[in-house]
């Protein structure tokens, strides 16, 4: 059974939003490089839509442990929770990335928790910010907050907002200071907001490519 | 939302007395508010601030974190923390009390699209920092003093094994830097041991180690280094941590190790030795055996079942002595000298033979050696050497004794040829006399025959002597021998008397052979006459006849003859028979057991010498009164028939007449004297020449016709009676040829033999032989 | 003076990002030609088989990087100009992309800074040529 939110954007919609995604990840990649004083590898991340239901069943079969995510919500033409989502296993390993290793033991669990949230919130600002200028929007983006849990949980949070029914799910992988970490970033909203940013990835389009259709022809 | 204007005094009071610091800045990043908690905090009065921007009055924050921030929250909207934690110090603030403000901060977007503004937040967490830190320095004091100073290497793993804390000792152990270890997998140091993992997983699953577990980890540089582990779990909710302390025992281990290898190097060297032995005592072809000076077998070899066919069941426990040859048992030198082996290590040598399984014998060359109160021996079988050495002292013997019978063979034919030649001179003249004293007294005439019979007998010693010298020309035909043997018995009977018994055994199929018929029943008279002296009481005298093959080791027993088929004659007596020592010597010229007087101990030597000049070969078997055997081989006869043996019967001389002219070839004046005298008295017309050179100008001058040549076969002058014969028959085709020699030693006599239509009488001849053998060759 | 037209090869795994350049191009330079890749195999393939005069790549794609693509260009079209198009502006980057011997422009890419580096590639090849 095909999930229908899939079929939402277009062919051009869908590219346009992973090249939104990879210009803002790009961003979040140098940002982070700033934190940590070490160029941050960055992989070309992967973008899919699909319902709640699919974003939970696919969390849950890549990564079955426990999970850790930074949590913050966007406001404005586009209304929804965004997520950076990595295992939990992962948090220690990325806090030392950032903080530097020379830190004993116990700062660093002391730090984990603030450590990571600011981390998260580099990443998902660098996304969100960049993503949100490119569409000519201003987003009221909260303040970070993390979260320990499973799939079902992050994508179950209480209102509001409103529960959303569509995930833009971005998969990505940082290597910073040779640490690796992969993790996903899922933004959550619902139909009207998803029919917005259509609209904005119509805009985003049309400016970029000066018409609203490909152009299937290269001058010889 | 737009910032919209209440109630001053509510605002102002708020917006100073909040307990946090609050800057506001505008789209252009300029500062348009500055709180007095920051004031104080910061040192800077509003004033000093407003308009400004943050970097210009604290230019470190030029690039960086806060600046993003700022930039995300104006441009996007964006909200972002900077958490202290992770910033030690953004901005230089002072608590009341002067010192240090930590501080997190939040920057978020203020206002909206048309006017943005962005709101810097800052909250005082020194106290709860210091707290923090307080407690942290406290349980790191303590931790401190325990983990820094650690002599062992301790280790805090997370929940999947990364290592999130390593102690100094254990950054030394390893050969890392310090702080190299955190963050990296605990495999770089325990990879593959099922041990460490085992043991993690019990303590992950919660349980404990019952005792601390040894592992081998792995230094930086690869090397390994032998640890001790205790670990347990705790927690530090939600992360799940374990910490390891692992003791050095490398030393120890080292030790161990040393011992181990010193031990494995023992054992190995005892166990290699032992091998080796056990290795030479299984392959060694030789036998080995480990007996008690009693002579009990105590061990044997495997060699002993290759060699001798005896399993170890069939030795070990039985005595040495039931396995040596009688013979051997004395020279055997286990108990005789027992007491010798054991005064010193002295190591002894001797031989003996031993049994084999199937009864027969092997020679064994012994090493024996003391040890221990048992007897060691080791044994190499010499069979072969042994009867290789026995046949080369064999065939040296025979050697011996064929040239010890060449060189009295060189001798006697020697003499013989000169006593020949003279008694050819004397047989002679008493012919003469003899014949010339018919009319004279008896007196004279038994005088003359006295001294013939002594001459006669003189020549057939002669005769003898050449016979063993193998000298004597023979003149060999075709013949059955069981005829022979028929027209021996006469002879036989009235050579052996009464008292002796005859039988003959003759094979029907016997093999023809080709002999001198004369001297092989000489040979068989001679034996017969040695039977007779051996039967003096009376006895059975054996003929037999038989085909018999001899085969190679035949031959190789008896040395000088050729293998083959032989037809064989055997004369077997009932006599007293001979022991080995006469046995040995019997065909020795001049041996003879018979008293002096009694026989010239020719008899046999002449039977030798004429049965080995025939190609044939004789044995002699005797034993103390069992009697005596002796074999003689003679070569088979293939093809050709059988002449009839026609016995001479005693005539007249045949006369000759004065139309028959024969010329006599002799260097020796008296011999020629004597063959001219005797041809002319038959009748002959004779002419004479000493050489050949006389000779053949006899023949060229002579008118009418020579019928004979009649010539020794030796002559002076550098031509010999054969070469004299070719060039008088060149002369004269018809001259017949008769040569006489006493001595024949040249190249007409091949093997012994005449070539074929040669004629050849020898000396001493008889007045008759010569009559009748000149009459034979004219009348041809 | 000769107008030269060049040819540019624009390499982006995203459509919509080659679109935004190929557009940039008809404003900045409409006389010029385009070749488009998909990535940095497609690239080499048509530099090979065709003249290109001027490269425009992508930094973060899929297989190999723009910044590896640049350096083997680089290698064998010494005079051609290159250009590293990338939201990743992390310093490193920004040096090794110099290091090479190409330009970098930030991603978006805004039309001043593309026109800055076609006027410079202009000047380049019209100078080799000489």
């Amino acid at each position: 059974m095909t999930d229908p939110v899939q079929t939402e954007l277009d062919e051009f919609e869908l590219d346009a939003l992973t090249e939104l995604v990879n210009l803002g990840v790009s961003r979040a990649a140098t940002n982070l490089r700033d934190m940590v004083g070490q160029q941050v590898l960055l992989s070309v991340p992967t973008v899919a839509l699909m319902s709640r239901e699919r974003a939970i069943e696919v969390l849950g079969e890549r990564e079955p442990k426990r999970l850790i995510a930074v949590h913050q919500v966007f406001e404005g033409d586009i209304t929804g929770r965004a997520l950076l989502i990595f295992p939990e296993i992962k948090s220690l390993e990325l806090v030392r990335a950032v903080t530097g290793s020379d830190l004993p033991l116990e700062d660093i669990i002391e730090l984990e928790q603030e450590a990571l949230t600011e981390t998260g919130n580099v990443v998902l600002n660098g996304c969100l910010a960049t993503i949100a200028n490119l569409l000519h929007r201003r987003l009221k983006i909260s303040l970070p907050e993390l979260l320990r849990g499973e799939g079902p949980e992050f994508f179950n949070l209480a209102p509001p907002p409103e529960r959303g029914d569509v995930v833009i799910f971005i998969y990505i992988n940082f290597v910073v200071k040779k640490h690796d970490v992969s993790g996903y970033i899922a933004m959550l909203m619902d139909m009207p907001s998803l029919s917005a940013l259509k609209g904005l990835l119509r805009d985003f389009i049309y400016r970029a490519t000066g018409d609203g259709a490909p152009d299937g022809d290269i001058p010889a | 939302m737009a910032i919209s204007r209440p109630d001053p005094l509510l605002h102002g009071a708020v917006f100073d007395d909040l307990d946090c610091g609050i800057i506001v800045l505008d789209a252009r990043h300029r500062i348009v508010g500055w709180n007095a908690w920051l004031a104080i905090a910061s040192g800077l009065k509003p004033a000093d601030c407003m308009g400004k921007a943050v970097d210009e009055l604290f230019p470190h924050l030029r690039h960086g974190r806060l600046a993003s921030a700022i930039r995300e929250a104006l441009e996007s909207g964006a909200s972002s923390v900077m958490s202290h934690s992770l910033h030690a110090t953004v901005f230089p603030l002072r608590t009341h009390t002067g010192g240090q403000l930590i501080h997190n901060l939040s920057i978020r977007p203020l206002g909206d699209r048309a006017a943005p503004h962005a709101l810097i937040q800052i909250t005082d967490v020194t106290a709860a920092s210091h707290r923090e830190q307080i407690l942290r320095e406290r349980q790191n004091a303590r931790y401190n003093a325990v983990v820094e100073s650690a002599p062992d290497a301790i280790l805090t793993l997370d929940a999947e094994g990364l290592i999130q804390l390593a102690n100094p000792a254990a950054a030394r152990e390893f050969g890392y830097e310090p702080g190299e270890l955190v963050g990296r997998p605990v495999s770089v140091l325990f990879a593959d041991q099922p041990d460490w993992e085992a043991a993690w997983r019990t303590i992950i699953a919660g349980g404990l180690l019952a005792r601390p577990i040894d592992v081998m980890a792995r230094r930086k540089d690869g090397s390994p280094s032998y640890l001790e582990v205790s670990a347990s779990r705790w927690s530090s909710a939600p992360q799940l941590f374990v910490t390891a302390i692992l003791r050095d025992v490398n030393e120890r281990r080292a030790a161990e190790e040393a011992l181990r290898a010193l031990n494995q190097t023992l054992e190995q060297r005892v166990t290699e030795r032992t091998a080796e032995r056990d290795r030479m005592w299984r392959l060694s072809s030789d036998v080995m055996l480990v007996a008690r000076y009693d002579s009990t077998i105590m061990a044997v070899n495997p060699a002993w079942m290759t060699l001798f066919g005896w399993r170890e069941a069939d030795l070990v426990g039985r005595t040495l002595k039931e396995f040596v040859h009688p013979d051997d048992i004395a020279t055997t030198v286990m108990d005789e000298d027992e007491g010798q082996l054991r005064r010193g290590p002295k190591t002894l040598r001797f031989e003996n033979r031993y049994r084999h399984r199937d009864g027969s014998y092997r020679w064994l060359s012994w090493t024996a050696v003391p040890e221990q109160g048992l007897i060691h021996a080791v044994g190499r079988d010499v069979t072969d050497e042994k009867m290789q050495a026995l046949a080369l002292a064999r065939a040296e013997d025979q050697l011996r004794q064929a040239q010890k019978m060449e060189a009295v063979g060189h001798l006697t034919g020697g003499v013989a040829h000169d006593f020949n030649n003279l008694l050819q001179v004397v047989v002679g003249n008493l012919e003469i006399l003899q014949r010339n004293l018919k009319s004279q007294p008896a007196r004279l005439q038994r005088a003359v025959e006295n001294a013939m019979t002594g001459a006669r007998r003189a020549a057939v010693l002669t005769q003898r002597l050449l016979a063993f010298s193998r000298r004597q020309p023979l003149a060999p035909r075709p013949l059955d021998l069981n005829q022979l043997v028929h027209g021996m018995s006469d002879l036989l009977s009235r050579t052996l008397g009464e008292t002796v018994r005859i039988e003959t055994v003759l094979a029907d199929d016997v093999y023809r052979v080709e002999v001198d018929p004369n001297q092989l029943e000489n040979a068989i008279l001679n034996l017969a006459v040695n039977a007779r002296d051996a039967m003096l009481q009376g006895g059975a005298l054996t003929i037999e006849t038989a085909n018999a093959r001899l085969d190679d080791d035949y031959v190789e027993a008896n040395a000088g003859v050729t293998p083959g088929q032989y037809a064989v004659i055997s004369v077997t007596d009932t006599g007293t028979g001979m022991d080995r020592e006469t046995l040995i010597r019997v065909f020795e010229p001049f041996f003879t057991t018979k008293e002096v007087g009694k026989g010239t101990g020719l008899g046999l030597s002449m039977v030798y010498g004429f049965v080995k000049q025939s190609g044939g070969h004789v044995k002699v078997y005797s034993e103390i009164d069992q009697g005596t055997t002796v074999r003689i081989y003679l070569p088979r006869l293939m093809g050709e028939t059988i002449e009839e043996i026609v016995a001479d019967a005693p005539q007249k001389p045949p006369p000759g007449s004065r139309s028959e002219t024969i010329l006599v070839v002799e260097d020796d004046d008296d011999v020629r004297m004597y063959s001219v005298e005797i041809l002319r008295e038959l009748g002959y017309r004779v002419l004479e020449a000493h050489d050949s050179a006389s000779a053949l100008r006899l023949l060229e001058r002579q008118d009418g016709r020579v019928d004979l040549l009649f010539s020794d076969i030796v002559l002076p002058g550098g031509v010999n009676g054969e070469q004299l014969a070719e060039r008088a028959r060149a002369i004269r085709p018809e001259l017949k040829v008769l040569f006489t020699t006493g001595y024949a030693r040249n190249a007409i006599m091949r093997d012994g033999r005449l070539e074929a239509g040669v004629e050849l009488i020898t000396k001493p001849f008889t007045y008759a032989a010569l009559a009748s053998r000149i009459r034979a060759i004219l009348d041809q | 003076m000769a107008v030269m037209t060049y040819r540019v090869l624009v390499v982006d795994d995203s459509k919509l990002a080659r679109m935004a350049v190929a557009k940039a191009l008809r404003t900045l330079q409409p006389e010029w030609t385009r070749v488009e890749a998909t990535n940095a195999d497609e690239a080499l393939a048509l530099v090979r088989d065709s003249a290109v005069d001027i490269a425009l790549l992508d930094f973060n794609m899929p297989g190999r990087d723009g910044l590896d693509l640049a350096a083997d260009l680089r290698k064998l079209h010494p005079t051609m100009p290159v250009a590293v198009i990338s939201a990743n502006t992390q310093v490193e980057i920004v040096n090794r992309t110099r290091e090479i011997g190409a330009s970098f422009l930030p991603k978006p890419l805004a039309d001043p800074a593309l026109k800055e580096f076609l006027a410079a590639a202009a000047l380049h090849l019209a100078s080799v040529a000489r």
